[in-house]
Parts: C-alpha cells; sequence; structure tokens
C-alpha cells in the first residue's frame, strides 16, 4: 500500500470505513452468491465438461475389437516375428477416416503352429518396439528395453516395467489372422487397457 | 493501514485489489462506473469462454465449420459455451454503444471526461470490430455473406479502400487466410488492444482519485462496488438464460445456444443474408442510397458521425456543436431505431426473403443432419455432403433448369411461385398411383398439371384418354386401376414401398393381357419390343434409370422420338451431367 493513500477515516464521509457490514453485508454476499457465483460457477461446469474429452467414440462397438490383420500364408511357421499394420476406420474429431493403420504389432508363428501376438508399442514409454538384427531377441530403440523372443523382459531392471503386451490371436474363415487389438497404458506394471479412439 | 513488505506477486495483488477497492470516485461516476466495470466483467468471460472455443476451432475453410459444428453438437456443453461467447458478444455491443452516447449526453466538459470519452470510442470500435470478425470464424451462410458484404464496403473507401480490404481478406477473395487472418485479430490483436484501453481507464480512475480528493467524490466501497457486482451478476444470468432459451421447444440442447446455419457455399446465391440486427439500421439506410450513392451511406456519413463524435469535447460548452448534442444524439439514436424497425417490418412483408429464410433454415438442418451421420464429415468438409445430397442439390437444379416449363407442386422446386403458367407437367409424384390416375383422367389430361401446356394438349394420350378411357364400363376401370398399379411398380418409388411390398396381388394379373385390352401396348412399348410403336417405352417407367436416360435424351427413339415437344436432352446436348440429373431423379423420386 502506498502512503500517499489517506486514511479512510479523513475522508470524513460516513460509509469510508473499509469495516465489513454485517446484516446488510451477509444480504450482499447472499446475493452475490447467486447472481454472480451462480453465473460463474455455471460457466465453470460448462467449460470443465467440454474440456474433458469424451470417452465412447463412435467407433467403440462392443467389448472386443478383433481386427483382420492378415493371411496365414503370409506369415511362415519359422518362429520369426513380423510386423504388421493394424489398418481401421478412424475418427478424429469430426473426421472418419476409413481404413487407416491404427497400430502396428507383432505377429509370430512358431514351428509348432501357435501364433503370437504382441502390440509393438513399448509398455516403458510408447515408442514402437524393433526387432534386433540377429532376429532372436526385441529391443526398443528409445531407452534399450531388451525382450527376449517369447515377449518377456531381458532382465530385471529394464527400462519397462512390465513384458510386451500380448493380444489374443484367433485364425477365422480358415486362413485369416483376427487380432484383438487393445491398446494398454505404458509406464505402469499392470495391463490396464485405453480406450480405442 | 500498513501492509507487511512482501515482493510477492500475490501480496501485490492484493494491494491492487485494495487500491481499486479503495478508490474514490467523483460523485458522476456512478452509472459510467457500472457500465465500465460491465465491459471489464464481459471481457474476462469472453476471454474465458472464448480460450474453450479456441481449443475447438480449426481455422481453414474445410474445418472452420466443421469445427464449429463439433463443439456446437457433439461436445458435451459445447454449445452453452459457445451460447454464452455469442450472447456476451451482443450484449458488449449494447453496452459499448450506451457508453458512447450516455456519455455524450450527460457529460460535463473536463480533462478527465474528455480523456474517458475518447477511451470509451475506443472501446466501442474494438467492440464492433471484435463482433465483425468473430461473426465470420464459423464460416457459415450467415456469417460469410454479412462479411462479404461489409468488406465490399469497406472497399468503397476512397484511396485505402482496395488496400484496406485486402489487408482484412488476406488475398482477393476470402478463403483460408482470410479465416487465419480474423482468428489473430479477433482471438489476439484486438483482445489486447480491449485489454490496453480497460488499463488505461482504471488508471485515469486511479490518478482523478488521487489528485482530486475534495467533497465532490465519493468512496468506491461498499455501495458502489456491491452494485456494480451485483449488475455484473444479473447480466450472467441474462446471458445464460439467453444462451439457454428456455422459451424453446426444441427438445435437442444442441440448437440452443448460438445459431450456425449452413457451411458456406459460394457458388450458390444467399437471399436471405442480412447483418447483425445491430447493423440492421445500416442495412436499410444503405437501400436509400442506390448505385453509386452508396459510398454516401456506407462510408461518408458514418464517418462524419464518428468525426462528430470525436470533435465533440474538444470543442468546448460554448459550441454550438456542444450545446446542439442533445437533439443530434436524439435525432441519431431515433432514426437508429426507426430504421431498424424500418428493416424489420420491410422483411416481414418482403414474400420472396421469407422464403428465402426458410430455405436456409432448411439447408442448415439438413446440413446438420447429413454431418450427424455415422460416416462423419468427409475431409473435403461438410459442404461435399450438401453438394452430393439430393434432397439439397435436386430442388435447386429443378429450379434452375426444369422450373422453365415444369413445375413441382405448382412452384419451382425451391417454393418459389413462378409468373408464367407452366408450358409442362407438374413432376411432384411423377410414376406414383396418383400420378399416373391424374394422368389418364380425362378431365385432368389437358390441365397444365400435365399436358395442358404442352404440344400434347391435343395429341394422341388426349384423344385416348378422352374417346377411350372417358367412357369405360366399371370392368374396364377395375382393369385400368390394375394397370396404373403394375405400371406405377415400374417407378419402385420408396414411399410406395407399403403398397407394392406384396407383389403377389399382380402374379396373378395378366400383366400383357391387360394392357392389350386397355390399349397401352398399341402405341407404348411394354416389357417388349418393337420399333414401329412411336410412344415412349413404358418398361421401368419412372425408375431412376429410365427417369435419367429420359431427361439424357428425350429425343431417342425409346422416348419421344422426333414427338418430342420441346424438352432439351440434358446430358447429350452437355447441359447437366449425369450425377447433376441424378440428383435431380433422386429428388424427384424421394417425394
Amino acid at each position: 500500500m502506498t502512503s500517499s493513500q489517506p486514511q479512510p477515516s479523513d475522508s470524513g464521509a460516513q460509509d469510508g470505513g473499509f469495516e465489513p457490514v454485517s446484516r446488510r453485508g451477509f444480504l450482499h454476499v447472499l446475493a452475490l452468491l447467486t447472481t454472480l457465483g451462480g453465473f460463474l460457477g455455471s460457466l465453470l461446469v460448462a467449460c470443465l465438461r467440454a474440456l474433458l474429452p469424451s470417452t465412447g467414440s463412435p467407433s467403440s462397438s462392443g467389448s472386443t475389437s478383433y481386427l483382420k490383420v492378415t493371411q496365414l500364408d503370409k506369415l511362415p511357421a519359422d518362429g520369426i516375428p513380423r510386423s504388421f499394420q493394424i489398418i481401421a476406420d478412424h475418427w478424429d474429431a469430426w473426421n472418419r477416416h476409413a481404413n487407416q493403420p491404427i497400430g502396428m504389432i507383432w505377429l509370430c508363428h512358431r514351428p509348432d503352429g501357435e501364433i503370437l501376438a504382441w502390440s509393438r508399442t513399448c509398455p516403458h514409454a510408447g515408442c514402437l518396439i524393433q526387432l534386433a538384427r540377429s532376429q532372436d531377441h526385441f529391443q526398443c530403440p528409445c531407452h534399450n528395453s531388451r525382450f527376449e523372443i517369447d515377449g518377456s523382459r531381458s532382465h530385471e531392471n529394464s527400462p519397462s516395467p512390465r513384458d510386451m503386451d500380448r493380444l489374443e490371436v484367433e485364425i477365422r474363415y480358415q486362413d485369416q489372422i483376427w487380432v484383438n487389438f487393445i491398446r494398454f497404458k505404458s509406464g505402469i506394471s499392470e495391463q490396464e487397457s485405453m480406450l480405442r479412439s | 493501514m500498513s501492509s507487511p513488505q512482501s515482493s510477492g506477486r500475490f501480496s501485490r495483488f492484493l494491494e491492487a485489489l485494495e487500491t481499486w477497492i479503495r478508490k474514490r470516485l467523483p460523485m458522476e461516476m456512478g452509472w459510467p462506473h457500472t457500465l465500465w466495470f460491465l465491459l471489464t466483467f464481459l471481457f474476462l468471460v469472453q476471454a474465458s469462454t472464448g480460450i474453450i472455443l479456441w481449443m475447438f476451432y480449426s481455422p481453414s475453410t474445410q474445418t472452420a465449420w466443421e469445427s464449429v459444428f463439433y463443439l456446437q453438437h457433439k461436445v458435451p456443453g459445447g454449445w452453452l459455451i459457445r451460447g454464452i461467447h455469442y450472447w456476451s458478444a451482443e450484449c458488449m455491443v449494447v453496452i459499448a454503444a450506451l457508453l458512447v452516447m450516455l456519455g455524450v449526453w450527460f457529460k460535463v466538459c473536463s480533462e478527465r471526461v474528455i480523456r474517458d470519452h475518447y477511451l470509451a470510442l475506443c472501446l466501442a470500435m474494438i467492440t464492433l470490430a471484435l463482433a465483425m470478425t468473430g461473426y465470420l470464424l464459423p464460416w457459415d451462410q450467415h456469417g460469410y455473406w454479412s462479411a462479404k458484404i461489409r468488406t465490399h464496403l469497406m472497399g468503397l473507401t476512397p484511396i485505402i479502400g482496395s488496400s484496406l480490404e485486402r489487408l482484412m481478406l488476406g488475398g482477393e477473395s476470402m478463403g483460408h487466410l482470410t479465416l487465419t487472418r480474423f482468428l489473430a485479430f479477433h482471438a489476439g490483436l484486438l483482445p489486447v488492444l480491449f485489454w490496453i484501453v480497460l488499463r488505461l481507464r482504471s488508471k485515469s480512475i486511479a490518478s482523478t482519485s488521487h489528485s482530486t480528493l475534495r467533497g465532490s467524490h465519493r468512496p468506491y466501497w461498499p455501495r458502489q462496488a456491491w452494485s456494480d457486482t451485483l449488475y455484473a451478476g444479473l447480466l450472467g444470468w441474462g446471458i445464460l438464460i439467453l444462451a439457454w432459451q428456455p422459451w424453446s421447444d426444441t427438445l435437442d440442447v444442441s440448437l440452443r445456444g448460438a445459431p450456425l446455419s449452413a457451411p458456406v457455399d459460394p457458388s450458390a446465391p444467399y437471399p436471405s443474408a442480412r447483418p447483425e440486427w445491430y447493423f440492421l439500421f445500416l442495412f436499410q439506410f444503405l437501400k436509400y442510397f442506390p448505385g453509386n450513392l452508396e459510398i454516401v451511406g456506407a462510408i461518408l456519413i458514418p464517418s462524419l458521425i464518428l468525426s462528430w463524435l470525436v470533435v465533440l469535447p474538444w470543442l468546448g460548452k460554448g459550441s454550438v456543436l456542444w450545446r446542439t448534442r442533445r437533439p443530434i444524439l436524439a435525432a441519431l439514436a431515433g432514426g437508429i431505431i426507426w430504421l431498424s424497425i424500418e428493416a424489420i417490418q420491410e422483411d416481414r412483408r418482403n414474400e420472396t426473403y421469407q422464403l428465402a429464410r426458410s430455405q436456409a433454415k432448411t439447408v442448415s438442418l439438413r446440413a446438420r443432419e447429413l454431418a450427424m451421420s455415422m460416416e462423419g464429415i468427409p475431409t473435403g468438409g461438410a459442404l461435399t455432403l450438401l453438394q452430393e445430397d439430393a434432397k439439397t442439390q435436386g430442388p435447386r437444379l429443378f429450379a434452375a433448369h426444369c422450373a422453365s416449363c415444369h413445375r413441382f407442386q405448382g412452384h419451382d422446386g425451391l417454393g418459389n411461385p413462378l409468373q408464367d403458367p407452366p408450358s409442362a407437367s407438374d413432376l411432384s409424384g411423377f410414376g406414383s398411383r396418383a400420378w399416373i390416375t391424374g394422368l389418364l383422367n380425362p378431365q385432368q389430361i389437358q390441365s397444365p398439371q400435365y399436358f395442358g401446356g404442352t404440344a400434347f394438349i391435343e395429341g394422341e394420350m388426349t384423344r385416348f384418354t378422352q374417346r377411350k378411357i372417358g367412357h369405360f364400363d366399371q370392368n374396364q376401370e377395375a382393369a385400368l386401376r390394375d394397370v396404373i398399379n403394375i405400371l406405377s411398380a415400374e417407378a419402385g418409388l420408396p414411399s410406395q414401398q407399403n403398397l407394392e411390398g406384396d407383389q403377389a396381388q399382380w402374379r396373378s394379373l395378366d400383366r400383357d393381357e391387360l394392357f392389350y385390352e386397355i390399349g397401352c401396348t398399341e402405341c407404348h412399348p411394354f416389357h417388349f419390343e418393337d420399333d414401329e410403336l412411336q410412344a415412349p417405352d413404358l418398361t421401368g417407367y419412372g425408375s431412376r434409370e429410365w427417369l435419367i436416360s429420359f431427361i439424357s435424351e428425350p429425343e431417342s427413339s425409346r422416348f419421344y422420338g422426333e414427338q418430342n415437344d420441346r424438352m432439351p436432352s440434358y446430358r447429350t446436348e452437355d447441359i447437366l451431367t449425369e450425377k447433376e440429373i441424378g440428383l435431380i431423379v433422386d429428388w424427384l423420386r424421394m417425394q
């Protein structure tokens, strides 16, 4: 407060004091709360509701989201993981893009006939996991998380908090490989799925 | 009254607040202070809602309408935020205008008041600029056409006009760059200017309350402070109610808030273009300045009024202009009110405008309906949805290409009545049972609804209808009804799907026998080929394919051949594309 500011008592006016007014003040506060407070409150609620993105986008239909990935004959049973794109319709706010790549997975057809699928997204920070040149383990290029060929972490103190995210695989119509594509939250040790967008 | 010497930001804020509360106002500062306070309040509301809108807004001609549509219809509460922003803007315009006008009316000449007057004038100008730029941003028909007209008028300004226009538009015409530019003006430059004016004004008050503390001053606290905030709260509720529109009977709340008309279509005329209500007076005023005089009404007279406001406080109490300020102001205000009422009345009497308005509303609702679909809006923008929509384009194309001869329910397809009598049939319900029944009615075939205006008025078909059908007995009439039903089923109209669902009823009938009995196949081929027969082939009559082929080339031997009246071959003469013909046909068959 600047010293040049005069004291309220100096001004001589009767209602010049800065003391809170008792009963009239209470009514004033009540009036203010209902009018200005009510308005600002509604505004705040509306803004918050608009800003928090809505869950349940138009494309999230049903509980499972099996998508056709490839044909069986594109995946030789040699135990070497191969990368595939997940193609699906993608909503971006007001636009719907049909048949867009929405994610990538590793598929591995073992000699014993079992087909394994993992999300290519690293559980650590969300980079795309690569297959090492020796084709015997996975490596994430961002923070050097290393995974064995079965998707498990190579060592305990790996940057990744969990093993690579396994995805369910189904063979449909004899030779089509369908994968239940789910995105998982990264950075936590439990698998927690995110809603598809 | 000694505050601790804390250098924290918060304590400095508290100090500023205390200074604000402890200030003393000159005696006559009651209502002007309230108005300034309300403008500050509205500015803060606009800034906060504006930032939210900004987070959803995408400034390009293919995404502006789409993003606003998304906010309005898909984001929960988005319509309310738009509504508050929109109605606060309207209130700001009113309050800023009131501030200037009441200032001129009541103020006396003193140094401080002159400063306030100029600040109020600047604020009013900035408010108008904010409103005008904001109006275009949704890139809907209404905003687009009023902005187009306004920039055109701006372009009339001598010397700097065309540069000013280019500066505003970011190019020769409105497009992507206009939107990015308007957004920068609306959300960047203008709010900063507004804030500067508000700061200057509060500095001006602080300086006067410090320098001249005499009996003519009274404290801000508590009375003025309470009433200012109370008015702000009431205004806030007024805005909420205007945005909420409790009187509206629409159940869908996302149709409330702020209006959003159809996406911009620069290629089609928009006869329902009108400025915002506070510029209606100017719109009406311009009607009295036709042709080259437009510049007088659009530039000269508004500039004169503005210069009057600028020089007014400068002249001092003695001058004529100052002493006559109240009558002039009253005349101006009266004139503005009278012109606004006149504009509304004139529009109300203008049937063409009313029709255009309802058409625009139909297209807006249709755009919304199409954009809501599960297919989403194509990346090319929502306009492409409308451009490929038979319900929207059908009537337009019909009005442009068919309605010079044909009618649709007596009008041109869009609902406009036409002066000339029709010279070809009315095509509403073409191919339906009712339509064919009318054609085969001896009393109706010569009416202008059917062949009345055509070369066939005395033709074979008329003769057949009047000489033969006119004398049918009951059995023959029953057979005729069967023939009509069978022929109408050829069209496969969606509206008759229920009637035709049970095809079994016709299977028992001998189609060829019936048509022969009535006499149709004497002239018309019907599910057989015969080059000798001259009349149009009735196979698939009224179906999509039949209609498209017919409109493409009525002169073909399949249809009228050499007997064709005046109908152009729309496709073979390259008048319409096949897609456009398809849109007309789809729309006709929709009815």
